[in-house]
């Protein structure tokens, strides 16, 4: 479709006025992004609605992304750039899709807006959190450290402004950042919105949550501090995490020497996740490369059931495993005992080519934990149909609600963008077919 | 060298058909050798004989002292990721190989197939009755208060068993020898020293130290639904060792020092008998009601787990009620309530080497091996 066609077309579908030619993209995750900016550079007015405070979504808190392992915002900038200088998307950042309902050409959406508490006028400046009396879990960081009630939920923020977590923040109670910020940015009297969006098709891009380690009772999680999840581990080593990029010891914030990584954890699992989620055999390997990157003599075993690196990408496992500092054994883990004195980790495992049980004791253990949809859980708008694992099935939902990245299926970010670029196109269909009949 | 394997796929279908019918969902991830808390480093069970059996590898499967050293705590099935349930399937493995091993081989084909369950009954019914013919107490019950010995004299039920546990004590020993030489050939076995791990394994025996492991060394907070078995086992192992001690002393009496029965129920071998019923009747009722409402979980149960648990139940329970009807004095149901006991006993005992029961002779001869020296290729 060339240029000009897409705009004859866009310009026919607002021609009849009771088709709309606007897009509704739930979540501004990596495969939304790219749903929104392809329609909306193709002629579409895009919305966007992002339940978190933030664009950018589970990519964002990447240390390094496939398939080229650039830091996150190497992806993320060109693609807010192409949504600052495109007029045709607006997002709704800490907003939710609280109705739905319609066909295409004609959806009618209601969207709750929860209050920021900060207004268009912040600079990001950080006067505000000096005063602020309050703590509270950092969740970009995935628990690891605390930010004030009043924070930037991470450096590179996009929108760049400061946020009021509402269930921390002591409100009209405290105030003190009222007084201190210079540009009367805050306003804690903002109230939850509603908003009517009147759209063409929707697109769903959920996206996906790491699962709860804790419900792995044999692993330790939550109860050995040196048990972490990789979610965890790419923040460990980002720039912009927790340690600012050092790979140190929950524990006692000591190097780590030694890692163990243990895929599979709570994944092809009919106890927990039942499925495979693609992704994590090839996360483990490239944080193994985090950690030798940081350390000569730093060692990494991945302990695997099945080493799941698909196409190209075995090309990059063959490289991390030429590392003779990388280690590998077939058998799962799933047994951990930790020395409450050194507080360092014994992971057990069958060696399943060799049939003897084996011990390893090292500083850190990694569990690679798969990916669960985000819907899961929730309440979920009328129209969109789910498989028995939460994950939207395009088929089940009704027409002119399509479905890309994570909401699907476990993906990697390509996949996810090519998936958002194939959404973008149907929905895109969606509206020419409305507007046909 | 590649080695030429002999895939025995009948025996596969027999394994599933023995109530592990999940096994082929196995992925052979291990962490059932894992979570196991008493497999050890070299010679990990169960994950290894999930595949021999998918392969029908038969002869490694059943010539593996593994079968046998676990003690179904089902750590596995509560951990399996395939739900592949692992516990099962060494269950079936045991029930086939008491079945497998047993000499005369018909015996074990009979002891494990519900057809002939008449007939098992039949063989010391018929001796019993023959007995009694020939003493001519057949429907004529001996005048006076109740003493069984005037029914059917002591020495004769002496001769009975004498007779048939020589014979069964010799099945057992072959079975124990057969079972003993493929793990030989399977795991390896020079330089084994069974003496010298004897007395140390026998204590453990006794002293329950592998449930007492399956108990204390979890992996995880996971219920298993096998918490009970330790204590069960424990209870019914003694009670049943109680029993034995108090027939012995009861022979010990007669024989030594003429001390004729029925001796007063103050007495503390009596004492000792009757505790010692209530605790394996106790326990017995304990391991059926955790067989039913555990089905699922806890793994599924066959004929042969029946068969054991019933007829030592019924023993028992037929003993107690001998006891209850000679205090009663009710002669008319005694006398029979009698013969029934005496048929229960020769069932449980002179089948010991066929039934699960056999599994005295098999565990112990498998914890013998495994105690006696590190097996030199217990691994695939």
């Amino acid at each position: 479709m060339t240029q000009s066609t897409v705009e004859g077309a866009a310009r026919a579908a607002e021609a009849i006025p009771s088709v709309h030619r606007s897009i509704l993209v739930v979540g501004g995750g990596i495969a939304g992004i790219t749903a929104a900016v392809e329609a909306a550079e193709a002629g579409y007015e895009v919305y966007i609605v992002e339940k978190s405070p933030y664009l950018g979504g589970r990519v964002a808190q990447l240390n390094k992304y496939f398939p080229k392992l650039c830091p996150p915002y190497c992806g993320l900038e060109i693609n807010f750039q192409r949504i600052r200088k495109e007029p045709r998307v607006r997002f709704f950042t800490l907003a939710e899709v609280e109705r739905l309902s319609g066909r295409p050409g004609r959806f009618e959406a209601t969207l709750v807006l929860h209050p920021r508490y900060v207004n268009d006028r912040c600079t990001a400046c950080g006067d505000c959190v000096r005063v602020c009396p309050v703590d509270r879990p950092n969740a970009f960081n995935y628990g690891m450290g605390t930010t004030k009630a009043i924070y930037l939920p991470h450096e590179m923020a996009f929108p760049m402004k400061y946020v009021i977590d509402g269930a921390a923040c002591k409100l009209t109670e405290c105030a003190k950042c009222v007084g201190t910020c210079g540009y009367g940015a805050i306003d804690l009297t903002m109230q939850p919105r509603t908003l009517t969006l009147q759209v063409g098709a929707v697109v769903v891009t959920t996206g996906w949550k790491p699962y709860d380690a804790t419900r792995i009772d044999n692993l330790g999680f939550g109860t050995y501090p040196n048990v972490i999840t990789n979610v965890m581990m790419e923040r460990l080593a980002a720039p912009n995490g927790p340690t600012k990029g050092k790979i140190l010891r929950p524990s006692d914030g000591k190097p780590v020497e030694s890692a163990a990584f243990i895929q599979c954890a709570g994944s092809r699992d009919v106890n927990h996740l039942g499925y495979c989620s693609g992704i994590c055999c090839l996360a483990s390997l490239k944080e193994a490369t985090y950690l030798r990157e940081q350390n000569p003599n730093a060692k990494a075993h991945i302990f695997y059931i099945d080493l799941r690196t698909p196409g190209t990408y075995d090309f990059f496992a063959r490289k991390v495993l030429g590392d003779p500092n990388v280690s590998i054994m077939k058998g799962k883990v799933a047994r951990i005992v930790e020395d409450p004195a050194t507080r360092r980790l014994t992971v057990e495992a069958e060696d399943i080519l060799s049939a003897r049980k084996t011990r390893l004791t090292v500083d850190l253990v990694v569990l690679a934990t798969g990916m669960v949809s985000s819907l899961d859980g929730t309440r979920l708008p009328a129209g969109v149909g789910l498989d028995g694992d939460s994950f939207v099935v395009p088929d089940a939902s009704s027409d002119g609600i399509f479905a890309a990245g994570c909401a699907r299926s476990p993906v990697d970010v390509a996949t996810a963008t090519q998936e958002g670029t194939a959404a973008a196109l149907k929905a895109i269909q969606a509206i020419q077919g409305a507007v046909r009949r | 060298m590649p080695a030429l394997v002999s895939a025995d796929l009948g025996f596969k279908r027999e394994i599933l058909g023995r109530g592990a019918p999940d096994l082929t969902a196995c992925y052979q991830c291990g962490t059932c050798s894992v979570v196991c808390p008493i497999s050890t480093a070299d010679n990990p069970f169960p994950r290894k004989e999930m595949i021999w059996v998918q392969w029908g590898l038969k002869e490694r499967a059943l010539g593996n002292s593994s079968i046998w050293l676990c003690h179904q705590c089902a750590t596995c099935t509560a951990y399996c990721p395939r739900d592949a349930k692992p516990a099962s399937l060494m269950a079936a493995l045991r029930d086939y190989s008491i079945q497998h091993f047993a000499v005369p081989a018909f015996m074990g084909r009979a002891v494990s197939d519900p057809r002939f369950l008449p007939l098992l009954f039949a063989v010391p019914a018929l001796i019993f009755l023959a007995l009694l013919a020939s003493l001519g107490h057949l429907g004529r019950l001996p005048e006076g208060p109740v003493v069984f010995s005037k029914f059917l004299p002591i020495i004769h039920i002496e001769i009975v068993f004498m007779a048939a546990m020589t014979l069964s004590g010799l099945g057992a020993l072959a079975g124990g020898v057969r079972y003993w030489r493929a793990m030989t050939l399977h795991m390896g076995g020079d330089g084994r020293a069974p003496t010298q791990a004897l007395v140390p394994t026998v204590l453990g025996i006794l002293r329950h130290r592998k449930f007492a492991e399956c108990r204390s060394r979890p992996a995880g907070t996971r219920q298993t639904f096998k918490e009970h078995l330790h204590p069960t086992h424990l209870a019914v192992f003694w009670g049943f060792l109680g029993l034995v001690a108090t027939t012995t002393s009861v022979g010990i009496g007669i024989y030594a020092f003429g001390y004729l029965t029925p001796w007063p129920l103050w007495h503390p071998v009596k004492i000792l008998g009757n505790a010692s019923g209530v605790a394996v009747v106790g326990a017995l009722l304990v391991f059926g009601y955790r067989r039913v409402a555990d089905a699922e979980r806890a793994g599924k149960s066959t004929y042969s787990d029946w068969l054991f648990l019933v007829v030592l139940g019924s023993t028992t329970l037929t003993g107690f009620l001998c006891q209850i009807l000679r205090l009663a004095d009710a002669r008319g149901a005694a006398y029979p309530m009698y013969v029934v006991h005496l048929v229960f006993v020769f069932v449980l005992l002179v089948y010991i080497p066929y039934s699960k029961f056999s599994h005295l002779v098999y565990r112990t001869t498998a914890m013998l091996y495994a105690a006696s020296a590190p097996p030199a290729n217990g691994a695939s």
